[in-house]
């Protein structure tokens, strides 16, 4: 017989079961702090900021199953959310500046995925960076590539650089 | 002396149910899961509190061990929405990043699959909810402890059918390889937008050395070479 409590009940006793309990009030979709306008970060014109992005992308390319790819693309955004919708559609409460790098020439397979269920497949590998830090904060594989140009006009090929000395 | 000894096992292993766990087919990653399918009445979302206790990728530059919940929006769980923590996301081969909250989902008709990490904190050894709900529109809404990480667009293709899962996964199970936690509260929202809670006819399955009980009280603990 199932029974009908709220989930509300389960959070009760959450606390009731533990001292330290993660699980503050919800936030909801819309209400991250829209603020302080951000601005395209400029590190894709300047040699080591461009060299870590390639290397942290061939290192993620690697990873999801391309060691060699054709391609190294990418763009630089004052806004996070307005990459992703782009990219993944998702929706996200972030509006930092962000560089998009997206990697071509080969098949990428998922890292994870439920049991039972073959590991999500696709030729395009897409990677967003928290421009500040330079952390992965997305990543992805579709069968077409997002166009980048969406997101930013100035697109940079960074796969050049692979072959310096 | 054989009755006190009887209490005393009952008392050490208060257990009501306990998976058997199976022998790990080769090419597959390691599960310990709680999982139920529903071809009805759980239409509109899924919740579950996970505690992890323990969270360790031996080689976190290539793979990976997480704690989660899937919310597999067809029942067969092909295209989905997960919400949890995971170890052995690497930021690069110097820097790997650890403990991460995230959530990913895999969508059907050139949707793509893909995993976002929020600037969420959070501890080992704390409760949080996480939770994927209805937001109307082909969405889904993705919440880790109260807090909203994200909307997965375009991901809904009819029908009532859904696949509930939640525990560890690991890439692989080396002995540096560490998953441990609890989870309880298992809920599921229906097509009325009433919270039910219960995951009812629920299973437990996992893969050697992954294992995954249910105690009496209906707190499950999931180990991957433990601690937990």
């Amino acid at each position: 017989m199932a029974r009908t409590e709220h989930i509300t009940a389960s959070l009760a006793l959450a606390l009731a079961m533990t001292s330290a309990v993660g699980c503050a009030d919800e936030t909801e979709p819309g209400s991250d702090t829209e603020a302080t306008e951000s601005v395209k970060p400029i590190g894709l014109t300047r040699t080591e900021i461009a060299s870590s992005l390639q290397a942290l992308a061939l290192d993620t390319s690697k990873r999801w199953g391309v060691e060699v790819p054709a391609t190294v693309r990418a763009v630089a955004t004052a806004d996070h959310q307005a990459a992703e919708s782009v990219i993944s559609g998702a929706i996200i409460n972030d509006h930092s500046p962000v560089y998009v790098v997206q990697v071509t020439g080969g098949t990428f397979t998922a890292l994870h995925h439920p049991p039972n269920v073959e590991a999500p497949r696709g030729t395009v590998l897409t990677i967003t960076f928290d421009a500040a830090t330079l952390r992965m904060t997305d990543v992805g594989i579709d069968e077409a590539a997002p166009e980048l140009a969406q997101i930013d006009r100035e697109v940079v090929d960074l796969q050049p650089m692979q072959l310096a000395p | 002396m054989k009755r006190i000894l009887l209490i005393a096992v009952a008392v050490i292993a208060p257990t009501a149910d306990a998976s058997v766990c199976t022998h790990h087919p080769a090419g597959r990653h390691w599960y310990a899961e709680l999982q139920k399918t529903y071809t009805t009445r759980a239409e509109h979302g899924a919740a579950i509190n996970i505690e992890t206790t323990t969270l360790t990728s031996g080689s976190p530059v290539s793979e990976l061990v997480s704690h989660e919940m899937w919310y597999g929006v067809t029942g067969g769980c092909e295209y989905w929405v997960e919400v949890g923590v995971k170890d052995g996301v690497a930021h690069d081969s110097v820097n790997p990043v650890h403990h991460q909250v995230f959530w990913a989902d895999n969508r059907a008709n050139g949707g793509g699959y893909h995993e976002h990490y929020p600037a969420v904190g959070w501890s080992l050894g704390a409760y949080y909810q996480v939770k994927v709900v209805w937001a109307g529109n082909n969405s889904w809404n993705a919440y880790f402890g109260g807090v909203f990480l994200g909307t997965s667009t375009n991901n809904y293709y009819g029908g009532v059918h859904r696949c509930l899962l939640a525990g560890l996964e690991a890439s692989r199970a080396a002995a540096t390889d560490h998953v441990g936690g609890h989870m309880f509260g298992w809920a599921r929202k229906a097509r009325n937008d009433v919270w039910y809670q219960d995951w009812d006819g629920k299973s437990l399955w996992s893969d050697c050395p992954a294992d995954i009980d249910v105690s009496s009280d209906n707190v499950t603990t999931e180990v991957l070479h433990g601690p937990n």
